[in-house]
């Protein structure tokens, strides 16, 4: 074939693609979805991305964000940092993203949170929960609208210290950075609420532990009146149901029984156990119904628990914040999304303009037999805490300026 | 409790999950050990055997019957694998072997994961195992003494036909002198395969038994499979009694690890490997080559 005729037909394809792109571009926006699609924790990437999906559905079933409609465009991370910075760059420059929204793994968090000034985009976490992200590693581009570490578990302590006599606690979480920012910060938030709590017994296990049964027993020597787990998964079902075989029956207080992977095999074993969390169904108001009905119908029926909520809670508020600097220039979302107050299910979500970290009020639930939710028996709400009482200061989140 | 009467306990926990990894281990045994196959989709076949059985459950509600069907379906995949993978490459050598079973296992992993989906399953065992005894002032689960009969039973049928049986001397001349076994009249690929079917039974039932316990999730193969290997090595390439005596030593020194040296139980293993290949290459129970 004649090169000139190949050259003109490779011109008039770009020229084509590149019209189609733009008259596109005219009415659509671009999300970027770096999340994890394969391997053992796809089931908390798709977790993420189905709160994603409702909240972007939602904006758009009611006239899109300024007038465009939101497109979702979702990369695989394959649950490590390099790859995820990978993907986030191929996001941002490729598809033009304005916002690249990422959660299930904190590792991967930290990653393409560094990787954002360069890119002068925003990474939007919206449930990964390590202190450094907002911490000792804070950049201007990232926003985290879910609890970090230090506010999960203060929501527990707060609980036990209060409304609990019960003051031995074990510490039993995963032995990396989130079990031991989980331990960490569960002693400072001891000293405020019940400085009389006795830590009996600290442990890390390697993640993906298969036998809970020489720790139960351990836990059992110690004296212990209650344990405290950041453990997610695999982790928190066998810790639940091993100890309770193994006749422990105090209680379990969790950041992750939430999850209704972990409820669905735990079932009766879970009766006794604590959880805590940013929001958890069955609230009875008519703001927290709304909130469940409205994610319910934009999401094919499903309901807004554990990272779905996270995610949920976090990608409406990243819409709020476009709204409200009516333009999706990254500085003028920055500007717009420092201290903005969003209106949560159960009430006010402030961004802290400091180091951009969402100061949430909190629930704290305990088994339920059964709810409407699930055909297993699942959580039910018994009390709130006010976003004041679990507020990790700038200091104790270990937060540093950011630095040029 | 005090620090004293926690060691029969801790004891009790590093026996059951011993045994429960010779249970898995038993199967790689037969397939790694006496083959010199280095059969990394053991762990998938393994998952395959806890899967099947979560189906056959919800089927028919019957468990007993998953403890019979679930390793006949694993063992037949694990002969239609030995005839029509495992044999086309054997002549090259070991890497090849590897290369296939890893990615064999990868292959089963995806497939597991599109057929039963991402979620962990919830696998109900009966009710008579579900329960918990009080036996010496404690509370233990049912189901971790049961898993401690099927080990010590199934190493029992197993150390009887493999050293007991004139099937036993076939198959273990067939994998030491082969060519002299063959010459005998003894169809020598016909013994491998159904021993690689024996191994993946084996994988099946382990599957079943440790599903329940160990938690149906796609990630059970690959948290479980570099376990094996240690078990296999450090008894001695091919020897029951050395897989038995190996997983016996390692869930002990997971269990007194965690008690006494929390940070380091991880490592026990591995620093027993180290020093069974440095002090004993052949492995404790195994034979010098």
């Amino acid at each position: 074939m004649n090169r000139k005729l190949i050259f003109g037909i490779i011109g008039i394809m770009s020229l084509c693609f590149l019209m189609g792109a733009t008259v596109w571009a005219a009415d659509t926006v671009n999300f970027g979805v770096c999340e994890i699609r394969s391997g053992a924790f796809k089931t908390n990437g798709d977790r993420t991305i189905w709160g994603i999906e409702a909240a972007v559905n939602e904006a758009n079933d009611q006239g899109g964000l300024l007038g465009k409609q939101i497109k979702l465009v979702i990369e695989d991370n394959q649950g490590k940092g390099e790859i995820g910075v990978q993907k986030t760059k191929k996001l941002v420059m490729q598809d033009n993203c304005v916002v690249v929204i990422q959660g299930s793994s904190s590792g991967v968090g930290g990653a393409i949170g560094q990787a954002m000034p360069r890119l002068k985009t925003i990474y939007l976490d919206t449930n990964a929960e390590a202190m450094g992200i907002t911490g000792e590693n804070f950049n201007p581009y990232v926003f985290r609208t879910c609890l970090n570490a230090g506010m999960h578990v203060k929501a527990l302590a707060n609980y036990f210290g209060t409304k609990t006599k019960l003051r031995k606690v074990f510490l039993i979480n995963q032995d990396y950075s989130w079990g031991y920012d989980v331990a960490k910060y569960y002693e400072m938030a001891i000293k405020q609420f019940s400085p009389d709590t006795q830590i009996v017994g600290k442990e890390f296990h390697p993640v993906f532990n298969k036998d809970f049964a020489p720790y139960v027993s351990k836990i059992a020597a110690s004296g212990a009146d209650y344990v405290i787990s950041g453990n997610w998964g695999t982790d928190l079902t066998q810790l639940v149901v091993q100890g309770r075989k193994l006749g422990m029956e105090i209680p379990i207080g969790a950041t992750f029984l939430d999850d209704d992977g972990v409820m669905g095999i735990a079932r009766e074993a879970a009766e006794g156990c604590i959880q805590a969390n940013m929001y958890i169904l069955g609230i009875d108001s008519d703001k927290a119904r709304a909130f469940e009905d409205t994610f319910h119908k934009y999401s094919d029926g499903k309901w807004p628990s554990f990272v779905i909520m996270e995610a949920y809670i976090g990608t409406k508020m990243f819409i709020e914040a476009v709204r409200k600097a009516g333009s999706f220039d990254t500085d003028k979302v920055i500007k717009a999304f420092e201290g903005m107050t969003w209106e949560g299910p159960i009430g006010p979500i402030t961004m802290r303009t400091e180091d951009h970290q969402a100061q949430s009020p909190a629930v704290i639930a305990e088994y339920a037999p059964s709810t409407k939710y699930y055909d297993f028996p699942y959580l039910k709400p018994i009390m709130t805490i006010p976003a004041s009482d679990i507020s990790v200061s700038l200091e104790d989140s270990g937060w540093k300026p950011y630095k040029k | 409790m005090d620090a004293l009467s926690i060691i029969p306990i801790q004891f009790l926990h590093g026996l059951v999950y011993g045994m429960l990894l010779f249970l898995v281990a038993s199967g790689l045994t037969l397939i790694f050990g006496m083959m010199g196959v280095l059969n990394f989709a053991h762990g998938a076949l393994y998952m395959l055997g806890a899967y099947f059985s979560y189906s056959i459950l919800r089927w028919t509600g019957q468990f007993w019957l998953c403890m019979i069907v679930a390793p006949l379906l694993v063992g037949a995949i694990g002969i239609l694998i030995e005839r029509f993978l495992l044999r086309k490459v054997h002549i090259h050598g070991h890497a090849h072997e590897l290369l296939l079973t890893f990615g064999l296992a990868y292959i089963i992993e995806e497939i597991v994961k599109w057929v039963w989906g991402n979620q962990p399953l919830h696998v109900e065992v009966p009710a008579m195992l579900s329960g918990s005894i009080q036996f010496l002032g404690i509370t233990y689960p049912t189901y971790r003494l049961f898993i401690l009969l099927i080990s010590v039973a199934v190493f029992a049928v197993l150390f009887i036909i493999l050293y007991k049986t004139r099937a036993g001397i076939i198959v273990t001349a067939a994998v030491s002198r082969s060519e002299m076994v063959n010459a005998l009249g003894i169809n020598v690929p016909l013994v491998f395969m159904l021993l690689f079917g024996v191994g993946g039974a084996l994988a099946g039932l382990a599957g079943v038994i440790g599903g329940p316990y160990l938690i149906t999730n796609p990630g059970m193969a690959g948290t479980i499979i570099i376990d094996l290997f240690v078990v296999v090595v450090v008894g001695g390439l091919g020897s029951l009694p050395g897989a038995l005596l190996a997983s016996f030593l390692i869930g002990e020194l997971q269990s007194f690890g965690i008690l006494f040296v929390p940070q380091m139980a991880i490592a026990l293993e591995f620093l027993l490997m180290a020093v069974v290949l440095i002090v004993k290459p052949e492995g404790l129970l195994g034979e010098k080559a």
